[in-house]
């Protein structure tokens, strides 16, 4: 069956892969045109024709009492996402929850609320920008969390809409070797090393704009974006869920949470039989070796590579540390201030060709350059302090990741990794064990036939 | 949607292969449907951004058209419907993006629901593969892949902290500013620092800037024209009219000459500009926007204007300022070079002061708001690059005269009025030379110079005869009062050895000497003038509202009208006159009078 199925299969994928990058091409211009309307309007006409401009008008907000009532829809899919994978352990009640994520918070709220943003205001509020932090963006961001705390990352599979929409098209997936994933997820740790930066120094808001699927969500926005969450899309079904594992700044926050978690998910009800089923059928990779399968190294050769990645930890600190202090400058043209302080410093002192929209609308104000230059100072003195911190950061995250890596842990039987389990419930359908727990309960008759792990050989 | 199964049912594997089969044809359909959308699409997109009249230049094309010929009814009606057309193309788009883009999503949704069905239904059973590979994750292959992650982070922020080197210092730019105008409070420049800017010696000379008509008032703003000139001309008759042009933007500013090139500046609330025409002919050659599009909530009176001062030039470039306060150099082919903005001044009535070039600088004199307020300066600017040289704060409120360049043995002053100060500078350091008080209530006219002395004079205060060779506070001690039967309120005054004339706007004028402290003769003459007059030998040129130039000699006892010039509208800009030609602003268009020409 395999034999004939798999050329046809190749085909498809080739046919899929095709039609996405054509549709987010085709989507990237369609986006591009329709943001246009938003962004950048169309400019009224430039000579007089007795024409008479309508009044500009402001579009209403949404009903302000929906935040209380957002807060509540995610206390509940968080809820009933645990119960339906930690309790129900049902694969396919999980599946309609990614759908119900995707349609309510994707489509139906167009990607807000969003808990991945809304670390950004905390951060904003947290580095003293005047932000007042409300009480509703709080919960929306520390509901996943707790949740995550207690009962490993359900977030993931049954609310987030980002990550469901990568796992509702996951077709084929390639089993990317640890060595391979383990780096490229430090990018996570960089992003939100970054956005924690520029959000508390109140420069922007790198999650929001740089948010993939959003665009898709709202069926406009920057092409570049549109065009980047539609391979990330393709990439997706092959590559379980490639913005979660890799890119997610918010899924750095779950991951560390989830390591306590007590309740968790775990992939046999009883004793593990070594099947490896589980291993094949986590698109993401987050299945664990048992310890007797990792090997054993001598206690001193241990300690000794231990003791010298925790040397190694401060060396890697300060090196970063250093680097983000001379990095500074660059860093803080991420800020719209310093960018138009740039412009207008170069209109003044002769190294501009022309002025531009920006700067000609900040002459306009009527503010001299001297307060522009002042506020641009002030946020690049927030940098001055923020960037070696992010280099620190990051020489910890890189140094904790290899010596987390390095410490050798006790487990009897494969286990979900609970900092990268994304607790869909994948391997219960691939668990022998589960499937004759299942047909125990099913069928009493059935488990007095059979005792539970006889056919670990299947 | 579930994962493989384990078990499958043999029976249904028939079943499920075909359920597999036809999903993946609907899938098919779904691509083909996706693809023959986004085809249609793209199709659309190049032929109408083709077909764009924006994007084409159609009426870019046009509008540089109507420049040229302003009156053009059938031109105005073609960038209309271009202009129509190019909103309805935009529209149509937009609308049929949103058609097309909603098609996609739905493609995409069934080739993605259809996908998966096929994959679940045509899965077959995972299967064990044996025992795990034994080995730790942190072998070698971790170890690089890590090492090469730490390598790329460290070297991205590396790239970063060499691009820093190149980002401004905005605590230390703030401080300049400090020093530079952006503060309201501003401090007189250090002598012994200003910055000197570097001397080309390609620089035009003094004598070719003498030969021109650089600034308002001609070479150091004085009046004073070199040559000779006829004294009768009629635009209508079209007597010595050497040719006349449509002005493309309304304004006061006076004509600006170098060499083949006449400048302009003119400007509405929606656009600023300098404009270039030829000497020979009057042909438009371009028109440069000054500044932000739209001028942001400033409201001028119609007496100012949106372009009340003279552009300036260097031979090079040619400099414009208007009151939004924003001023921009332009080279000789229309191209902005540099621009700078001081943004909104506090000025009654709106800036209107004029730029004046001396020795490759440019000197902005910036009088704002109340003289408490210490809003106030004079600056000089690198004309190549728009450097600061030298800024020194002026003790006055806002005023709109035009400083002036005169010679003394000790070398050049710049020479600028205010409330209530005549003020001499050091044109190369800003340093102040000697200041004189008299002066009052709203200083407009421009100072004059003959013979190493400065006269200036404005309405409700005193006409000022100042020596130029002093130091500190010359009031009690080079500078005299002198008594006049009128004082100007707006026009410039002019000298001639030690007479002086003075002009009001509502049409008197007068002759004062000032060797014999006496007035030599008083003249009404109907019209009222605004602009200011030019002296060519003894004879003045002296241009009324109406049009009208009365030309008089400056050295007899009495009033003797020479000759009379017309062009038939209305003048408020003083005339620029250049090697036998006078360059006459009417109130929408330029004339160009010249002996040359006969009468017809």
């Amino acid at each position: 069956m395999m034999g004939e199925a798999r050329p046809s299969r190749l085909r498809i994928v080739w046919a899929i892969a095709a039609a996405f990058s054509v549709f987010t091409l085709i989507a990237g211009s369609t986006g591009n045109a329709l943001a246009g309307d938003r962004v950048e309007r169309f400019p009224a006409p430039d000579f007089r024709s007795g024409h008479v401009m309508p009044t500009l008008t402001t579009t209403q907000g949404p009903w302000a009492g929906w935040q209380e009532i957002d807060v509540v829809v995610l206390a509940v899919f968080l809820v009933v996402a645990a119960w339906l994978v930690l309790k129900k352990r049902s694969r396919r009640a999980t599946f309609w929850m990614t759908v119900l994520a995707v349609a309510y918070f994707g489509f139906w709220k167009k990607g807000c609320i969003c808990p991945v943003g809304s670390l950004q205001n905390v951060a904003l509020a947290a580095g003293g920008n005047g932000y007042s932090l409300p009480w509703t963006v709080s919960l929306v961001f520390l509901l996943p969390l707790l949740f995550s705390l207690f009962v490993g990352r359900v977030f993931c599979s049954g609310v987030c809409p980002l990550g469901a929409i990568q796992d509702l098209v996951l077709y084929k997936p390639i089993h990317l070797p640890a060595w391979i994933e383990t780096p490229l997820g430090m990018i996570a740790w960089a992003y939100l090393g970054l956005a924690v930066l520029f959000a508390a120094t109140g420069s922007d808001f790198l999650v929001c704009r740089y948010d993939p699927f959003v665009g898709l969500f709202r069926m406009s926005g920057p092409s570049h974006m549109i065009i980047f969450g539609g391979v990330l899309l393709v990439l997706s079904m092959f590559i379980g869920r490639v913005y979660c594992r890799f890119l997610c700044p918010y899924s750095v926050l779950l991951r560390m949470l989830a390591i306590f978690s007590r309740t968790r998910v775990t992939i046999t009800p009883k004793a593990c039989v070594d099947c490896r089923l589980c291993e094949m059928s986590c698109p993401f990779g987050a299945i664990r070796y048992p310890s007797s399968v990792e090997g054993r190294r001598s206690p001193e050769a241990a300690r000794r590579q231990v003791a010298l990645a925790m040397a190694t930890v401060p060396v890697l600190m300060i090196a970063l540390a250093g680097l983000g202090y001379w990095a500074r400058g660059a860093m803080a043209r991420i800020d719209f201030t310093v960018r138009l302080a740039e412009k207008v410093y170069a209109e003044e002192h002769g190294g501009a060709r022309a002025a531009l929209d920006e700067t000609r609308a900040f002459w306009a104000t009527g503010q001299p350059a001297e307060q522009l230059y002042t506020a641009a100072a002030k946020t690049q003195a927030r940098f001055a302090i923020g960037a070696p911190l992010f280099g620190t950061w990051m020489g910890l995250a890189l140094g904790g990741r290899a010596l987390s890596m390095m410490i050798r842990r006790r487990r009897t039987g494969y286990t979900a990794d609970p900092a990268a389990c994304v607790s869909c419930a994948r391997c219960y359908e691939s668990c022998p064990i589960e499937i004759e727990v299942r047909q125990m309960k099913a069928d009493p008759s059935f488990a007095r036939g059979h005792a539970i792990g006889a056919n670990a050989g299947v | 949607m579930t994962s493989a199964p384990i078990h499958l049912d043999l029976q249904s594997d028939n079943g499920r292969r075909q359920r597999a089969r036809c999903a993946r044809r609907i899938g098919y359909v779904a691509g083909g449907f996706i693809l023959l959308v986004a085809a249609i699409m793209l199709v659309t997109i190049v032929r109408e951004e083709q077909d764009n009249p924006l994007t084409a230049g159609t009426i870019d094309n046009l509008k540089s058209s109507l420049i040229a010929d302003g009156t053009n009814e059938s031109l105005k009606d073609s960038i209309r419907q271009a202009d129509q057309r190019v909103r309805e193309v935009y529209f149509h788009r937009r609308t049929f993006l949103m058609h097309g883009a909603w098609l996609m999503l739905g493609g995409a949704l069934v080739l993605a629901v259809s996908m998966k069905l096929a994959a679940n239904w045509g899965a077959s059973a995972y299967t064990p593969t044996g025992p795990a590979p034994a080995g730790h994750r942190w072998g070698l292959a971790m170890k690089i892949g890590m090492a090469a992650m730490t390598v790329i982070l460290g070297g991205l922020l590396a790239a970063l902290a060499t691009s820093s080197s190149r980002a401004i210092r905005f605590a230390d730019a703030a401080r300049a500013a400090a020093d530079d105008g952006g503060d309201s409070k501003i401090k007189t420049s250090n002598p012994a620092t200003t910055t000197v800017a570097a001397i080309d010696p390609t620089a035009p000379s003094d004598e070719e800037f003498a030969r021109n008509w650089p600034n308002f008032r001609g070479p150091g703003a004085a009046g004073i024209a070199i040559g000779d000139y006829p004294i009768e001309w009629n635009a209508a008759s079209e007597k010595n009219l050497l040719w006349r042009v449509p002005i493309a933007q309304s304004g006061k500013g006076s004509p600006v000459i170098w060499n083949d090139r006449v400048f302009l500046t003119g400007g509405t609330s929606d656009r600023r500009e300098v404009a270039c025409y030829d000497a020979a002919t009057g042909a438009l050659k371009w028109a440069c926007p000054i500044g932000a599009k739209v001028s942001a909530g400033l409201e001028l009176n119609e007496a100012t204007g949106y372009a009340p001062a003279s552009p300036a030039t260097d031979g090079r470039r040619v400099f414009a300022m208007v009151p939004t306060g924003e001023l921009a150099a332009v080279d000789f082919n229309g191209k902005v070079v540099w621009s700078k903005n001081f943004g909104k001044l506090a000025n009654l009535y709106g800036h209107a002061t004029s730029l004046v070039v001396s020795g490759g600088n440019l000197i902005v004199q910036l009088d704002q708001g109340q003289a408490k307020e210490n809003l106030s300066a004079i600056m000089a600017l690198d004309a190549a690059t728009g450097k600061p040289i030298w800024k020194t704060a002026r003790p006055v409120g806002a005023s709109w005269s035009t400083p002036m360049i005169v010679k003394s043995p000790a070398g050049p002053q710049i020479i600028a009025l205010g409330d209530p100060w005549v003020m001499a500078y050091d044109p190369t350091t800003g340093a102040e030379l000697w200041r004189a008080t008299g002066l009052g209530g709203e200083v407009t006219p421009s100072p004059a110079f003959a013979a190493g002395t400065v006269y200036a004079a404005v309405e409700r205060a005193d006409l000022l005869a100042i020596r130029i060779d002093g130091k500190g506070d010359v009031s009690k001690t080079h500078a005299k009062k002198l008594e006049a039967d009128i004082l100007p309120d707006i026009v410039s005054l002019a000298a001639y050895n030690d007479r002086v004339l003075l002009v009001s706007t509502g049409g008197s004028v007068t002759l004062v000497d000032s060797k014999l402290a006496k007035t030599v003769w008083t003249q009404d003459i109907e019209g009222g003038f605004n602009a200011s007059p030019v002296v060519a030998g003894s004879r003045a040129y002296l241009t009324d509202l109406k049009g009208v130039t009365h030309i008089f000699d400056l050295a007899t006892p009495a009033f003797k009208e020479l000759g009379r010039g017309e062009v038939g509208q209305e003048v408020a800009a003083t005339p620029a006159m250049v090697a036998g030609r006078i360059y006459i602003r009417g109130h929408h268009e330029l004339f160009c009078i010249a002996a040359e020409r006969g009468a017809k």
